[in-house]
């Protein structure tokens, strides 16, 4: 077990009586990319602002490099590139005198980095920043949480207001990053791009987390459904089998619902049959995410 | 300190800070070119004067040497009120800024997220407003010596280095009040208008209890009966301690207040 970079517990936030989160307990390792997944005013944001120390908790603690995200916030905050849910930059300032001004709180580590970052994601920095569009300004943040490459990078809404194109740019620069060992922790409404980019996953509903699973052991939690063409007919009561599911079926046809964890009953009980086609399908990640979502 | 959030900060401002002290510094030589006309008609103005209550002069500092001396004269036409208006505006709407501004707008989020704390965040700002408000003073007071000058006008430099010290502690005073509500509140407009309504009522009260002796111990609450008579400070060339020493404190402890209220405040 690798070392955690993120390890969160109990915290909880109320705003005066309104709930931000509540008892929220997870950690995340090092270079992990961890998906922070749920519906609006569900806790992402609260999650991220409190990891950054910009809102005190309630109770419950946070931790960054094992360091008190409260107590040693500005050690933590060296060590840690951040991307706003809605980036908020100063808007008389051009995109370069901007990134030169994040530059200038850190010892910079000098390097091509932010110049490749620039290029490879389309960025033009002569522009001042109230002139740029929301993409473009997706960027300009983008850049200056990522440009000095460091340990931990959280990102709320990472791709949001990106095209397409520059997503796609984006997710490679994301995994190329990983490869290197960087920890991710970003919140997103993707699910695509969760499942492109995330190793593991927290979806968290009405400031609760309600699950955290790797994204294989979602997939592999979920139901598949299963179409089976007989020959010969079948008996049916050979397939009531406890939380399998018949969907349909018909003399020489059954649609089953099976949890994966039963595959191997219903595998049994085909051997009796002598089967015409089998169709085991998987459903959508997405399906998977919405189960969780309501 | 920070000397990269100084150095942007300076930069903000330094448009403000230029317009500024072109307008003060423009005004300071005005009145001085206008002072010769006014001082020989000083008789004119004493049989005017002579009819005026007296508690209305005591009220407003007017003495005969209001018209006579430059220094009492820029004192009525000028530093006891437009100046200390106009630098007042200046530093409240640099505090509003400062912390409920950048609130507001977002800003202080991207800030906060860099390496570096909050009190060092408060600090650089603020001394960043103490290098632009003794520019802007700078510039008054060079608008008043040059045309003196030109104009062969005596004037104490070491009285009006007095009194800029004086003036400065009662800045620090709202600046410090400013500060504190900037920390306080999360939207700009909130941020200015209660210390703009302090500084109201404090003229208020300082006014009311000049003219009417049943509200002179009221004074003691107005922030203005600490700053006195700028003619004084200057002609006197000293330092009125215990007032100073009275808006010094209340600048530092406004300042100490904000210091807790912003380290602890949730930034959203
Ligand atoms: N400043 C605030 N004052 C009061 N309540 C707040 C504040 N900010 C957030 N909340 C509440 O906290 C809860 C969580 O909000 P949060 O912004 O963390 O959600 P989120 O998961 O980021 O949502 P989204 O997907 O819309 O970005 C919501 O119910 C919201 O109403
Ligand atoms: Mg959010």
């Amino acid at each position: 077990m690798k070392d955690s970079v993120v390890e969160i517990e109990k915290l909880t936030k109320f705003y005066g009586k309104n709930l931000g989160v509540r008892d929220l307990s997870f950690s995340v390792s090092e270079g992990e990319v961890f998906g922070f997944l749920g519906p609006n005013g569900a806790g992402k944001t609260t999650t991220i602002r409190l990891l950054l120390s910009l809102l005190y908790p309630t109770s419950g603690t946070a931790k960054i490099f094992g360091l008190d995200s409260v107590k040693d916030s500005l050690k933590i905050r060296k060590e840690v590139g951040y991307l706003a849910g809605d980036p908020n930059i100063y808007p008389t300032l051009t995109g370069k005198a901007f990134l030169d001004f994040i530059d200038s709180f850190r010892l910079s580590k000098k390097s091509d980095y932010r110049q490749q970052l620039i290029d490879r994601l389309g960025l033009d920095i002569k522009r001042k920043v109230k002139h740029y569009s929301r993409g473009n300004l997706q960027k300009l943040g983008l850049v200056s949480a990522l440009m000095h490459r460091p340990k931990l990078v959280i990102l709320d809404e990472p791709s949001s207001g990106l095209d397409p194109l520059v997503q796609v740019e984006f997710y490679k620069i994301l995994n190329e990053l990983k490869k290197e060992g960087m920890t991710i922790f970003m919140s997103s409404h993707n699910l695509t791009e969760v499942e492109k980019t995330c190793d593991r996953v927290g979806i968290i509903r009405q400031g609760k987390m309600v699950t955290v699973e790797s994204i294989e052991r979602l997939r592999h939690l979920s139901l598949r459904v299963a179409e089976i063409f007989f020959d010969n007919g079948y008996q049916k009561e050979d397939f009531e089998i406890d939380s399998v599911k018949i969907l349909e079926s018909g003399e020489n046809y059954l649609k089953l619902q099976v949890p994966s964890r039963v595959i191997n009953e219903v595998l049994a009980s085909l051997t009796k049959y002598k089967v015409h086609d089998l169709n085991l399908t998987t459903p959508d990640l997405e399906e998977v995410f919405l189960q969780y979502y309501n | 300190m920070n000397f990269n959030l100084i150095k942007k900060v300076l930069k903000d401002y330094r448009i403000s800070v230029l317009l500024f002290s072109l307008g003060t510094s423009a005004y300071s030589a005005m009145m001085v070119s206008i002072f010769p006309s006014i001082q020989s008609s000083a008789s004119d103005l004493a049989g005017y004067m002579d009819k005026m209550p007296a508690a209305f002069k005591e009220a407003f500092d007017i003495s005969l040497g209001s018209f006579t001396t430059i220094e009492g004269y820029l004192s009525i036409e000028y530093f006891s009120l437009v100046w200390v208006l106009i630098l007042i505006s200046f530093t409240l709407a640099f505090t509003s800024q400062s912390l409920a501004g950048e609130v507001d707008k977002g800003t202080m989020e991207t800030l906060l997220t860099q390496p570096i704390n909050r009190l060092n965040v408060l600090f650089s700002k603020s001394f960043t407003w103490l290098v632009n408000i003794l520019i802007i003073m700078a510039a008054t007071f060079i608008g008043v010596f040059i045309p003196a000058a030109i104009a062969g006008i005596e004037v104490s430099y070491f009285g009006f280095l007095i009194f800029s010290l004086a003036a400065l502690i009662f800045f620090w005073a709202f600046f410090g009040l400013g500060m504190f509500f900037s920390a306080l509140f999360y939207d700009r407009s909130k941020a200015i208008f209660a210390p703009l309504g302090i500084l109201f009522i404090a003229y208020l009260v300082d006014l009311v209890g000049k003219l009417y002796p049943d509200f002179e111990k009221f004074r003691v609450l107005s922030l203005f009966k600490y700053y006195g008579n700028p003619a004084e400070v200057m002609q006197d060339k000293v330092l009125p301690g215990m007032d100073l020493g009275v808006l010094f404190g209340v600048g530092l402890v406004f300042f100490i207040f904000s210091a807790i209220v912003f380290k602890r405040k949730d930034i959203y």
